[in-house]
């Protein structure tokens, strides 16, 4: 059962991915992204790990979507360009690069992922990873200080 | 001065150009303005009356002095008999009418209800535009006592027909002091509830205070009367400065603040309400329950030729009625001053440079009222 | 006291054989407000003790039975937010009106009990259409979200012990994530809606919600490290000695006034006020997509004061008399303590709303950004200091 379940979550990823990169409507785009996030994070459930799935969830099924549609409002963006051929060219190169890199990891590993708890998750965070955790906040608080100068800068 | 519609200003790009109203929850009537907004703020505010205009000044020129009474009644539709005191007053004047001291107590009585109920139609709107929906349905409760009280006596609620030239047109109901007691008593209870939901709210606090503030120089120089101008701090009420009707003998007070902003105008009406609620209490015990409710006045009223102007002290302000009389029983031109219509004129100094919702929490300030304005 | 008696014959004539509706029957509303409420109690009784009993019963334990299992129960959790919706408005009228001396509802059933099925029909037959210059697909799919998030705000939240649908050990994440997804329809709704105005007002909606999101979060977790789980099951055991609103009491005033703000309730009401110009997000919606917005803001104005209980009192604690916990009678008892727990905070939360005026659109994000933040950091701190000393 949950073979059918991958196969139903991992078409429907790549419907919703495929859409997103090919539709000129911004908004659809986001929202098509959005749900393909949320599907991946389905595919985190399947492996075992519900603490992933559910922060994959949120931050990027969630937020950064919010966070796009400010975007694409603010900037009164509505439809993009269509992509030029060799773009396209690019974007499949991209993707079988991709492809090889994902596929020599699963062997690797055996085809096998730990699941992550969430106990694990924060332990390993304020642990093994304190270092990257500390500087990646450092520069979410960059960026935050970053916008409102830019913001201030404009208004006056 | 732009006169119809806000033209766009070379260089201003972000600049909005958008119409608040007529027909708005908000705008206390048929108030039209025309903003210029940029982002939050506004940055010119055009208002555009004349949506409620009946022609009441013309058509008065046709009827005859009592039928005209009548008509003064529509205008500031909530105050009911004040708007028909300053037309009375001023033909009682022409005419040399005497009127005897018992009825003009009754008008006295009558003035101050309305006052009342002007003031708790505003207190109810104004809270309905911040956002508070149950102050609204308390005051028009009493406002119903009120207009119940008044029912028994002139048999109409909201434009009674009530004053006439020498007095008033009947006698009161036999239960109107008590009644008026009663409800004193009551009001008494509920002003104690109302400064609670609306003086001492921190959200009413931080809706109006520093916001749309009025100086004194500016009120004065654009003709505001009423609780604006007396929150910005002129202490100038009619009812002192020239009395009229039982003024004279009945004590109160003249509230004012220094402030000039939107609190001080709430803070003023409620004062004034609480300055009503003593003069009814003076004039339940000083009127003479027994004696004439109306003096001697011709049968047909004719003024001799000339020109009469009566200020009384309305809800909302001064106001005032220019009576021009030709001899003849109609009058040659009744000029009504409207309290709000002159105080509207500070409407584009105050949004000026005010965020889009304090634009609304000035104008429940100012009490508009679109039969007075347009009339 | 009262003004001149109205003459008898003023009154809106009666129907039939002497019944006039327009006479208060308190004893007759509150039969209705039980009847609601028994029928709600009955509906959790049945999704999550019935539900699974019968396909325990059946066999149909793994597999495809148990997905089956768990669509069947949210088929009745949808069935038990249309009860909500069409108690709680009726609730919020009726209680508008006594805080208000007025009845409220009166014609529609028994003291205006069915008046929320005829507003639901009104607004079906109401025409949904679509403006021209809307994105229809978006357009339609907004209303979807918005709902679809608060209503999978059902799946972790616990009615009695063991009665919950999902008992992750991620509740609180998956939470903030479905909390933030109900902002999302409302952008969606704004932006798609093809309104200069009604994307201003998604506009300040969405930064609204995401504004007060920290703030929530922010109690999300200092209650999570005062209980030392995200699972919000394990959150209500931990409160089996101590209901937490009294060690966290800063956090709990923080949550109150940020699931206000989240609800778009008055004092913080701005994006739905009709007496400002910039119309809100829901301008161009009508009919039953409109609908779907109104039943989102009512679903989550029970789900919300849920949480608070859950969060803070203790969920569904309370004495069980002897009964053997884990049973169906301790359950069904557990899940009614929840639910009139749950019933004082909505009552809470109505009366705020019949009460306060709005504030203004920047006082109520300054108030978000510069006070209700840190505000929470200290309170999380705070807790983590007090669970590091006392545990």
């Amino acid at each position: 059962m949950s073979l059918t379940a991958f196969y139903a979550l991992a078409a429907f990823t790549l419907v919703f991915a495929l859409f997103a990169v090919t539709t000129a409507n911004m908004v659809r785009a986001a929202f098509s992204l959005a749900v393909t996030f949320f599907l991946i994070a389905g595919l985190y459930l399947l492996l075992g790990s519900p603490a992933l799935a559910a922060v994959q969830f949120m931050v990027n099924a969630s937020a950064i979507p919010i966070m796009t549609l400010f975007i694409i409002m603010m900037t009164q963006s509505r439809r993009s360009a269509a992509p030029r051929s060799w773009q396209v060219g690019v974007g499949f190169l991209a993707a079988a690069v991709a492809l090889v890199f994902f596929r020599s990891a699963v062997v690797h590993g055996e085809g096998r992922v730990a699941p992550v708890s969430p106990e694990a998750l924060g332990t390993n965070l304020l642990q093994a990873a304190l270092l990257p955790f500390e500087v990646a906040s450092v520069l979410l608080l960059l960026a935050m200080v970053g916008a409102i100068v830019l913001a201030r800068r404009r208004a006056g | 001065m732009s006169t119809m519609s806000l033209e766009p200003v070379r260089g201003r790009t972000d600049e909005m150009i958008v119409n608040m109203g007529p027909q708005h929850p908000a705008t206390h009537g048929v108030l039209r303005v025309v903003l210029g907004l940029e982002g939050e703020r506004i940055t010119r505010a055009v208002p555009h009356i004349g949506y409620l205009h009946r022609n009441h000044e013309k058509i008065e020129e046709a009827r005859s002095y009592p039928q005209v009474i009548a008509y003064t009644d529509r205008m500031d539709y909530v105050s009911g008999t004040q708007n028909e005191l300053p037309f009375v007053l001023a033909v009682e004047d022409m005419l040399g009418i005497e009127v005897p001291d018992r009825a003009k107590k009754i008008r006295t009585m009558f003035f101050e209800l309305y006052r009342l109920a002007s003031h708790l139609v505003w207190m109810g709107t104004a809270m309905l535009d911040l956002g508070a929906i149950s102050p609204f349905l308390y005051t028009f409760w009493d406002r119903e006592i009120i207009l119940g009280i008044v029912e028994k006596t002139a048999g109409a609620r909201m434009l009674p027909n009530y004053y006439t030239f020498g007095g008033v047109r009947r006698d009161v109901h036999p239960d109107f002091f008590k009644d008026t007691a009663d409800f004193l008593d009551h009001m008494e209870r509920r002003m104690v509830d109302y400064e609670h939901l609306v003086l001492e709210s921190p959200v009413v606090h931080a809706r109006t205070i520093g916001v749309g503030v009025l100086s004194k120089e500016r009120a004065i120089a654009r003709g505001v009367s009423g609780p604006v101008l007396r929150a910005s701090g002129v202490a100038y009420d009619v009812r002192k400065a020239f009395p009229y009707d039982a003024y004279p003998d009945v004590e109160f007070e003249i509230p004012t603040s220094p402030d000039g902003d939107t609190y001080a105008r709430f803070w003023v009406r409620f004062q004034e309400m609480y300055q009503s609620i003593r003069i009814l209490r003076q004039l339940v015990e000083l009127t003479p329950k027994t004696g004439p409710h109306k003096g001697k006045a011709p049968a047909r009223i004719k003024p001799p030729a000339g020109e009469r102007y009566r200020a009384v002290e309305n809800s909302r302000g001064e106001l005032g009625v220019l009576v021009v009389s030709d001899g003849t029983d109609k009058p040659y031109r009744v000029k009504h001053r409207g309290a709000a219509f002159s105080n509207l004129q500070i409407v584009p100094d105050l949004f000026v440079g005010a965020k889009f919702s304090d634009s609304i929490a000035i104008l429940s300030s100012l009490d508009p009222v679109f039969g007075e304005i347009d009339r | 006291m009262n003004p001149i008696p109205i003459p008898e014959d003023r009154h809106f004539r009666p129907r039939l054989l002497g019944y006039d509706p327009q006479k208060s029957r308190p004893w007759l509303e509150r039969l209705v407000y039980s009847a609601y409420v028994f029928v709600f109690w009955l509906i959790v009784i049945g999704t999550y003790a019935g539900v699974p009993a019968l396909f325990e019963a059946l066999g149909w334990n793994a597999g495809w039975g148990f997905v089956l299992m768990r669509a069947l129960q949210v088929v009745l959790l949808f069935l038990l937010s249309a009860v909500i919706a069409l108690l709680l408005i009726l609730v919020l009228r009726k209680y508008l009106g006594k805080v208000q001396e007025r009845y409220g509802p009166m014609h529609y059933g028994p003291a205006g009990g069915i008046q929320t099925v005829f507003d639901a029909l009104k607004l079906l037959a109401k025409e949904d259409f679509v403006p021209a210059a809307a994105d229809v697909l978006t357009f339609r799919l907004a209303p979807a979200v918005t709902f679809v998030a608060s209503f999978a705000m059902f799946a972790v939240v616990p009615f009695a012990s063991g009665w919950v649908l999902a008992d992750t050990n991620v509740g609180l994440i998956y939470l903030i994530a479905v909390s933030t997804l109900s902002a999302y329809g409302v952008l969606l709704g704004g932006v798609s809606s093809g309104n200069k105005w009604a994307l201003i007002g998604a506009l300040r909606a969405g930064a609204q919600m995401v504004s007060y999101e920290i703030p929530l979060a922010l109690v999300f977790l200092t209650v999570a490290v005062w209980a030392g789980s995200l699972s919000l099951g394990r959150i209500v055991d931990a409160q089996l000695g101590l209901w937490n609103v009294l060690p966290l009491a800063l956090s709990f005033v923080l949550y109150v006034i940020a699931s206000l703000a989240e609800l778009k309730h008055i004092p913080f009401d701005f994006p739905e006020a009709e007496s400002e110009l910039i119309a809100g997000y829901n301008v161009e919606y009508s009919g039953m997509s409109f609908a779907f917005f109104f039943l989102a803001e009512f679903v989550e104005l029970f789900l919300l004061p849920a949480l608070i209980v859950v969060f803070f009192f203790g969920g569904w604690h309370g004495p069980l008399f002897g009964l053997e916990p884990g049973s169906l009678a301790a359950g069904a008892l557990e899940s009614l303590y929840f639910t009139v727990k749950t019933a004082v905070w909505v009552w809470i939360f109505l009366w705020i709303r019949a009460t306060l005026p709005r504030y203004r659109d920047d006082q109520l994000m300054e108030f978000a950004w510069k006070a209700m933040i840190p505000l929470a950091l200290f309170g999380l701190v705070l807790a983590a200091y007090l669970r590091l000393i006392w545990r």
